[in-house]
């Protein structure tokens, strides 16, 4: 039994000597990619960022709002740190990285829709790769990664996520993609060169979507984080078409919520879901998501109103 | 399955030391063990299991008692009577919970098509308990060997249960026999230190055999069966083959995992699959495929029936029952039923002429390459079966004869979307790999007996290859077993 013992923990041994630099050898190849997926951890992880205003939240802000618009119309230095799919957990944790390893920023554009009531927690595998690369920082092993569905095997086996959520193939074809322009982004910011593909909205049912009060408490939670390190953090309503939102028949409690979490807290609330941007299919790729044409004429009009209402300096 | 081991082991084993009730506290692991492990699909199954344990434990406790308050056995008539009744309730009872899961819905949609009545309200629509059809079968072989008195009726319940719900095999077999599983829970497991290895090899060849080959195979399956009216004919082919190697990566596979993981625990599981891809006639192929479940056919349903000791006539009814309810027992569907016949007249010429225990050895063995007649009637062989498994793989009996029609009718070689050159190359290689491997080691266990290669550096360098392909090559589409559901 003891040179079984013995022979299987050798066996393992090398398996993992082989499997740590096989790991380390996968995880660099992410670390100077612009794919939206890792473009993003990988420049807040540096630590090289100093902006003064962040634009935080989920698919919504990550394609809607351009940094650029907003750094040509406020003269200041703006990043996008939205994440695609990401409910309030995934936010705040991504929030919390980039302020342990940047600079404090002045201002959060805070994109606020149900998804800050709801928790991505342990019930998803989407986009789990984007952490693939980064399981050797202590800081995304203690802040982000814990907030995901990886296990106790995940964190302490080398290679085992790369091939546990998708498998090496894809891992691999993920490497080869990685290079390719219609996922790259800037300053975090992607815009959706797409057209309308809504047809199916006529056919979707009303949806009523539950909200989890755990979540909105972390969010407040984070507001106060914010409010007591005098980071100004203002709310954008941003668009959606206005089918689209007809189709939740809850959607307007949602805001009711959020304007009453504003009140608390103290911060400015921008509602654009009545600008008639909302009601032109031509900006929308979907009901939830503007394109291109659409983020840039919103990401002006958001500039214009934080100049005219001097929220940046307020 | 880490945890187990050292607690059977070390907590159970050592630790105990001399206890008296060692054994049975390492038993009752086992069983706690395989209930955990079964449970996990859906702790109502574990209802089930139970009880079925419990009725064919009951039926040898009942047998014993008949037995002794009659000292003179042989000549009583009344005792025969009561073992007779004993038994026949027992398989009564299990074939009803089997047929009630797994046929009675089939049959009573079937019997109401005939007759043109409605089904509503009289489908049970239930979740086919996992692994029935295996634990049903093992647990009737020891009712069936108690009553001819091939093994002694045993007392100890827990080893009883440990050998109805070993977890190992529990879901997908072996379908284990009383007389080779129960004994070794009555007696105390040494842990050996060869055979341990053994079974960490043979695990290692079952998981890559299901997780690169069957995995792999299974993509491309399921996309040209799903839309074999629209694919050229060279694909249908492919997807013949490939279904032909995905069953046999997947079950195969799994036995070896089943095997080699009882060899862990000092329990020895007897041999499900031995290369049947090289049989050189179909009885051979028999002998060669799941032999778990056709030689409990052969025990408990032929032999009975009258076995080949009896007319031709009877020979060629017994043959077609046999394969009947083999087809049966792998699901109600028709496609099985028919796949069975189509195997039993496959073995009619065979039993007819009087040929089917011709090939009773090893092909080419003691050789490298096999004679150019023996790799006709492998040829020949294999053709055979692949045909059957397009029955089998089939949704309907429709579907399998449009399958068969579009592969002469189709266009030979045509452009599929999702299905390349490459991707089917890879698969073949990995077939090709499976399949040399296979091919010299035929004559021993298992596929992965490289025992003959001395250097325990080669072997290793072979073993971490195995796992470096797994890790690579593994198909993320399909993991489920395809027995499971039989």
């Amino acid at each position: 039994m003891k040179k079984f013992i013995t022979r299987i923990l050798l066996f393992a041994i090398i398996l993992l000597a082989l499997a740590i630099p096989a790991d380390i050898f996968l995880s660099k190849q992410f670390y100077e990619t612009t794919d939206y997926r890792f473009a993003v951890w990988n420049d807040i992880l540096k630590g090289n960022l100093d902006n003064d205003i962040i634009i935080m939240g989920s698919s919504r802000s990550w394609v809607q709002i351009s940094p650029q618009i907003l750094d040509t119309v406020l003269h200041t230095n703006t990043y996008n740190i939205g994440m695609d799919g990401s409910c309030i957990d995934r936010q705040i944790a991504r929030y919390k990285i980039y302020r342990k390893y940047n600079k404090k920023p002045k201002l959060i554009i805070q994109n606020v829709d149900w998804l800050a009531t709801l928790q991505n927690g342990t019930h998803t595998d989407y986009l789990l790769e984007q952490y693939y690369p980064y399981f050797y920082n202590a800081d995304m092993r203690e802040i982000v990664i814990p907030v995901e569905r990886f296990d106790f095997f995940d964190l302490y086996i080398p290679l085992l996520r790369y091939y546990r959520y998708t498998n090496m193939k894809e891992t691999i074809e993920m490497i080869r993609g990685l290079s390719n322009p219609e996922w790259s982004v800037e300053k975090g910011y992607k815009g959706m060169e797409r057209k309308w593909n809504g047809s199916q909205l006529e056919n979707i049912e009303l949806l009523y979507f539950e909200y989890d009060k755990s979540s909105l408490e972390e969010f407040c939670d984070y507001l106060s984080e914010c409010k007591k390190d005098s980071i100004q953090v203002i709310f954008v309503y941003t668009p959606a078409y206005v089918e689209g939102v007809q189709k939740v028949v809850n959607m307007s409690d949602f805001y009711n919520l959020f304007d009453s979490v504003a009140n608390e807290y103290n911060v400015v609330v921008l509602d654009y879901l009545n600008n008639e941007i909302c009601r032109d299919k031509a900006y929308f790729y979907n009901a939830m998501h503007l394109n291109k044409q659409g983020a840039e004429k919103f990401s002006q009009i958001l500039a214009n109103d934080i100049d005219s209402l001097g929220l940046l300096g307020k | 399955m880490l945890v187990v081991f050292f607690l059977y082991w070390f907590l159970f084993d050592k630790f105990l030391g001399e206890c008296k009730h060692k054994l049975v506290l390492q038993n009752a692991f086992v069983v706690i063990a395989s209930y955990v492990f079964y449970g996990w699909w859906d702790w109502r199954f574990l209802l089930l299991i139970a009880f079925t344990s419990l009725c064919s434990w009951m039926s040898g406790v009942l047998m014993q008692k008949v037995d002794n308050n009659n000292t003179a056995i042989d000549e009583n008539k009344s005792v025969a009577r009561k073992r007779k009744l004993i038994t026949g309730a027992n398989i009564v009872l299990n074939l009803a919970i089997l047929a009630t899961f797994k046929y009675y819905d089939f049959f009573v949609t079937e019997f109401a098509k005939l007759f043109h009545l409605s089904t509503d309200g009289i489908l049970l629509k239930v979740i086919l308990p996992v692994g029935i059809s295996f634990y049903t079968f093992q647990a009737l072989s020891y009712s069936i060997d108690v009553y001819r008195r091939k093994i002694e009726p045993t007392k100890d319940i827990v080893a009883f249960f440990a050998f109805i719900s070993f977890f190992p095999q529990l879901v997908a077999g072996p379908i284990e026999r009383a007389t080779n599983l129960l004994p070794q829970f009555l007696k105390k497991r040494e842990f050996d230190y060869a055979t341990a290895v053994d079974g960490c090899r043979q695990i290692l060849w079952g998981l890559f055999k299901k997780i690169v080959v069957a995995d792999n195979c299974a993509v491309i399956v399921n996309q040209i069966f799903a839309d074999y009216a629209n694919m050229p004919s060279s694909l249908l082919i492919v997807g013949a083959l490939f279904f032909t190697f995905q069953i046999y990566g997947d079950f195969s596979g799994y036995s070896d995992i089943a095997i080699g993981t009882a060899k862990l625990f000092g329990i020895n599981l007897m041999q499900n699959f031995n290369m049947p891809y090289f049989s050189r006639d179909i009885a051979e192929f028999w002998r060669r495929w799941h032999i778990s479940l056709n030689t409990w056919f052969r025990d408990y349903v032929y032999i009975p029936l009258g076995g080949s000791r009896t007319t031709k006539a009877k020979v060629v009814r017994n043959t077609f029952v046999i394969f009947l309810l083999s087809g049966l027992w792998h699901g109600a569907n028709w496609t099985f039923v028919v796949w069975g016949a189509f195997h039993a007249m496959l073995f009619m010429p065979l039993i007819l002429l009087g040929k089917n225990r011709k090939n009773m050895d090893v092909v080419a063995s003691g050789k490298l390459f096999p004679t150019i007649k023996e790799l006709v009637q492998m040829f020949v062989t294999f053709v055979l079966v692949v045909i059957g498994w397009v029955i089998f793989r089939s949704e309907t009996i429709g579907d399998a004869m449009q399958y068969f029609s579009a592969m002469v009718s189709s266009d030979f070689i045509g452009l599929v979307k999702d299905i390349t050159v490459f991707t089917v190359l890879k698969v073949f290689f990995f077939i090709g790999f499976m399949l040399l491997v296979e091919w010299y080691n035929r004559g021993k266990e298992h596929g992965f007996d490289i025992n003959v290669i001395k250097r325990r550096w080669v072997r290793w360098c072979i073993y971490l290859l195995l796992v470096v392909i797994m890790v690579f090559f593994k198909s993320y589409d399909n993991s489920q077993f395809i027995y499971f559901q039989f």
